[in-house]
């Protein structure tokens, strides 16, 4: 059939034709996509030239739409992270984990001989004449997720009889963007309680701590596991309302339930009981607010107070006053930073309800060799319900010379009311009145490390003058956040 | 706690149904007024366009907000004061009810009390136009004592959240950058459709900027934040916007412009790099906004994300944003014909600040007086400082403002150079007021100063 054949013939060309204009589509396809990489090589190699002004001008302008044209990512990102990569210690973009490593040490020597706990209150302070390891703190920080930021402050310390030991300082998240201006803060933190507080020891201005933290927040600081809710306030200056509630026992409570390790305090062994209900929680409402009094003066000032129950009955609180102030001086013309006066107060005062409490411990009403019997009667003491009073300040002033360079001036005082147990026990050296001045002077290599001379004028009432020179030194390794005004 | 306010601001008759909705609230503290019904006594009459929630129809404590940056602001940008703040009608609908103790407070404007017994405070009506008692403000309140020391924190509280809750929101997308330099490129491309705030001032170190408070406050409001990136606000951006709880601008959202993208930055470190060699920037030299190309691309992107923001004006953004680049065009080519005599004089700086600077117009970097980024100078580093600088012919010892000046003169005058200060930043000068006279003013004065030493 010559007209099949003639059409099988036909379908054949036509196949053939479809088949030449394909390849012909793919070649120049081909073509094209070696031309436009030629373009792109050529766009790189331009960029990599120096030509003269003119021609430079003229390329920029393309090579600028060319840029603003792609995507940028691709631009910034010329190799993308994998998991196996190292963990990336300076900060920036690809940051899972910001590891830091702070070592805070302390040499000296003073003239009292309770150097520890006695003549210096804080758990980080010199414990001892010759070298402290005073702090050496590792930070993690990072965003767990698009929801928390996460912290967490390890602690390791070398005691006086060379043990090393280990404190969770801190471990807490923190909420990105709540709704409402409110943030969430929950895990083991840092009580937003006055000011000093809420910092680690080394990013304090003077060797030791202040004598009203010691006395009334612990050498450890206020910090326990619990939650904290705070909202910014839609003031038209920096205004912010904290209300924290945790756990109300051990030594990082100690104005709370505080189990003071078989120590009597106040006259009284301690029991830390157990909670009950919601009301044997620590509960720490705090206002702070901040004004720009002028383009170079920058004003914090806060309110806080803490209420919960005690360890010295069983129905019995503690309530804790603290106001707060920072000010401070940094022209707008500065140079890294300096120069700069800052001045921090801090005032606090403690009502303590301290229980009733029978030093006949076994109840036999005799005397036995493990109960107390301070008015030499026979009989074993019995002390009245009584609301201790104690209260104090400290008040110091930096000034940033020039860069590197700060000199400061801290004064501390507390005092507490004559207490119905002291009459029998004589002067509690933990409320006694007492008052420090404290010079130093501190260098900065860099932002990374400081060595700081203060010496310590200290006047306790029934216990005299006594003199103290510490020598501090500190580094700082990794990617350390950025500290809060 | 004793003592307690609340604050109603009332229309005509609003006397009587005020009554059960306070009392019925009278303990929700933080979570006001969630139910819808009392919602809808709460909203202005008429609000932004921005979803509830996200911070845009609260925004009209703006006016405010000019309290701490009035300055700089007005100072680069003279905007009119309080414009955008939308008054609501002398709303006879408009009630509002506030508990937020436990007592009662009465303020009305057309109650018995009068007009001028319930003012606000003195210094809030000084700084916040519509709240003298005297515009046609549609509210008006009255904080009754309850205990005469301790009212007035809790009566300012009432009056802070009263605020956050009637004021009508304003269209304008709310800009923050961390650099006046930001704000200023910002400001070409936005024009009256947006407000710009800088946080750091135009003579400061930006590498030193302290994380003040009230910056919390700014960025809280924002729209869109504008940062340098390359670790150049590491030292204190982190966190306040952490603190700002606001989702818009947390790193990666919408509302986030990294200013350094799709920008080549130079000495991007090529091998390992440790604090020995000083606070070298790993991500590269963060000044890159002294080079007009630069602000080219910047521009682009900063219209992009403000289109994003704001549709319905992307064209006038995207149209402004080419304005200012012909504009740039233009100029770059002036300053290159001034600066074109010059090419290849050597000079000196004190940090890394000016090299984009130096590399768009031909000038060569002979040295630094920082021996490594961010540590000061030895003597045994000026010393050989100037000995290359008298070898090299170094004409010109450059440095900013905010930098000493005994090191650099010293340099200059044994090197036989001359000691020129110039900004690097909008602002860094009375004569420096946008990005345009930041190049104007810094070319004229090392053209003058090149002039001189030849």
């Amino acid at each position: 059939m010559p007209l099949l054949g003639q059409e099988t013939n036909q379908v054949e060309q036509l196949k053939k034709e479809l088949q030449e204009m394909q390849q012909n589509f793919e070649r120049i396809q081909r073509e094209q996509r070696q031309q436009m990489e030629a373009l792109h090589q050529q766009i790189e190699t331009l960029e990599k030239q120096q030509s003269s002004a003119a021609a430079e001008q003229a390329k920029l302008k393309n090579l600028v739409e060319a840029r603003s044209a792609a995507p940028p990512a691709a631009e910034t990102a010329p190799k993308p992270w994998s998991p196996s990569d190292p963990i990336r210690l300076l900060g920036g973009p690809h940051s899972y984990l910001n590891l830091s490593f702070d070592a805070l040490f302390a040499a000296g020597g003073s003239t009292a001989n309770d150097i520890e706990r006695g003549l210096q209150l804080g758990g980080h302070d010199p414990v001892q004449r010759g070298f402290t390891v005073q702090n050496l703190e590792t930070t993690f920080e990072g965003m767990v997720d698009p929801y928390f930021r996460g912290q967490a402050n390890i602690i390791l310390q070398i005691d006086r009889e060379g043990e090393s030991f280990l404190e969770v300082e801190e471990a807490y998240l923190e909420t990105l963007s709540l709704p409402g201006r409110l943030q969430l803060k929950a895990g083991q933190y840092f009580t937003e309680f006055g000011r000093l507080n809420q910092f680690h020891p080394h990013v304090w201005d003077f060797v030791d701590q202040p004598l009203v933290n010691g006395r009334f927040l612990g050498g450890d600081g206020l910090r326990n596991a619990g939650a904290r809710l705070s909202w910014l306030a839609p003031t038209p200056f920096y205004s912010e309302l904290f209300l924290s509630a945790q756990n109300s026992q051990g030594e990082t409570a100690a104005s709370f339930r505080n189990g003071n390790e078989g120590e009597p305090l106040f006259g009284r062994l301690m029991d830390q009981g157990s909670v009950q209900s919601l009301g044997d929680m620590l509960f720490v409402p705090r206002y702070a607010a901040s004004f720009n009094l002028s383009e170079s003066q920058t004003l914090l000032a806060g309110v806080s107070a803490a209420f919960g129950p005690n360890g010295s009955g069983p129905d019995t609180d503690t309530q804790l006053y603290g106001l707060d102030l920072f000010w401070k001086w940094k022209p707008v013309n500065h140079n890294k930073g300096f120069p700069f006066v800052s001045w921090q107060s801090e005032a606090m005062l403690r009502r303590y309800e301290a229980g009733a409490f029978d030093w006949d411990r076994n109840g036999d009403g005799n005397l036995d060799p493990d109960e107390q019997d301070a008015d030499g009667n026979g009989t074993p003491d019995l002390l009245a319900r009584e609301t201790l009073s104690d209260w104090g300040f400290y008040s110091q002033l930096l000034w940033g010379i020039r860069p590197r360079w700060v000199a400061g001036l801290r004064g501390d005082y507390v005092a507490g009311s004559q207490a119905g147990y002291e009459e029998l026990l004589g002067d509690d050296l933990q409320r006694g009145r007492r008052w420090r001045l404290s010079p130093n002077f501190t260098w900065f290599p860099t932002e990374f490390s400081k060595l700081r001379l203060q010496y310590n004028h200290d006047d306790r009432k029934s216990i005299g003058v006594d003199h103290s020179v510490w020598l501090q030194f500190e580094f700082l390794l990794g990617s350390h956040g950025a500290h809060k005004f | 706690m004793k003592n307690h306010f609340s604050i109603h601001s009332c229309g005509p008759g609003a006397a009587d149904t005020n009554a059960p909705l306070s009392s019925k609230r009278k303990h929700d503290r933080s979570g006001l007024l969630r139910t819808p019904q009392a919602r809808s006594h709460l909203l202005p009459p008429h609000h932004g366009p921005l979803p509830r929630g996200e911070g845009g129809s609260f925004a009209a404590v703006r006016p405010a907000e000019l309290d701490e940056f009035s300055d700089t602001r007005s100072a680069l940008f003279p905007l009119p004061g309080g414009e955008g703040q939308g008054e609501g009608k002398t709303g006879a609908e408009t009630r509002v009810s506030v508990s937020i103790l436990t007592e009662t407070v009465v303020g009305c404007t057309n109650s018995p009390v009068g007009r001028d017994s319930c003012r606000a405070p003195t210094f809030l009506r000084e700084r916040i136009p519509g709240l003298d008692g005297v515009s046609p403000h549609p509210f008006c309140l009255r904080l009754r004592r309850a205990e005469p020391y301790r009212s007035n924190l809790f009566g300012y509280a009432a009056l802070f959240m009263w605020f956050s809750l009637i004021s009508p929101a304003s269209a304008k997308v709310n800009v923050v950058a961390t650099l006046p330099d930001f704000a200023a490129l910002a400001q070409e491309v936005g024009g009256d459709k947006i407000t710009v705030t800088s946080l750091v001032k135009g003579p400061e170190d930006a590498h030193f900027v302290d994380p003040k408070p009230s910056f919390i406050t700014v960025l809280n409001k924002a729209d869109l934040l504008i940062e340098g990136g390359a670790d150049l606000e590491i030292g204190w951006l982190p966190p306040l916007v952490n603190n700002a709880r606001n989702a818009k601008i947390l790193p990666g959202a919408s509302g986030r412009l990294n200013a350094s993208s799709g920008i080549r930055l130079l000495d991007v470190p090529s091998g390992p790099v440790d604090r020995s060699q000083g606070d070298v920037h790993p991500l590269g030299n963060p000044h890159f906004w002294l080079d007009p190309a630069n602000a080219k691309i910047l521009v682009n992107h900063i219209a992009e994300a403000l289109g994003r923001l704001d549709g319905s004006n992307s064209d006038y953004y995207a149209a402004n944003a080419r304005q200012f680049n012909d504009r740039i065009d233009r100029k770059l080519a002036e300053w290159n014909r001034l600066l074109e005599p010059y090419r290849g004089a050597k000079v000196v700086t004190y940090h890394k600040s000016f090299d984009y600077f130096l590399e768009r117009f031909g000038l060569a970097l002979a040295g630094t007086i920082e021996p490594k980024p961010g540590i000061e100078p030895s003597p045994a580093h000026i010393g050989a400082l100037v000995a290359r600088a008298k070898e090299e012919e170094v004409k010109l010892v450059l440095i900013e403002p905010f930098r000493p000046r005994k090191t650099p003169e010293y340099i200059a005058r044994n090197a036989g150079a001359k000691l020129l200060v110039v900004p690097e930043k909008v602002g860094g000068h009375e004569k420096v007021k946008d990005y345009f006279s930041l190049f104007d003013y810094d070319v004229a004065q090392i053209v003058a100063a090149l002039k001189e030493s030849k």
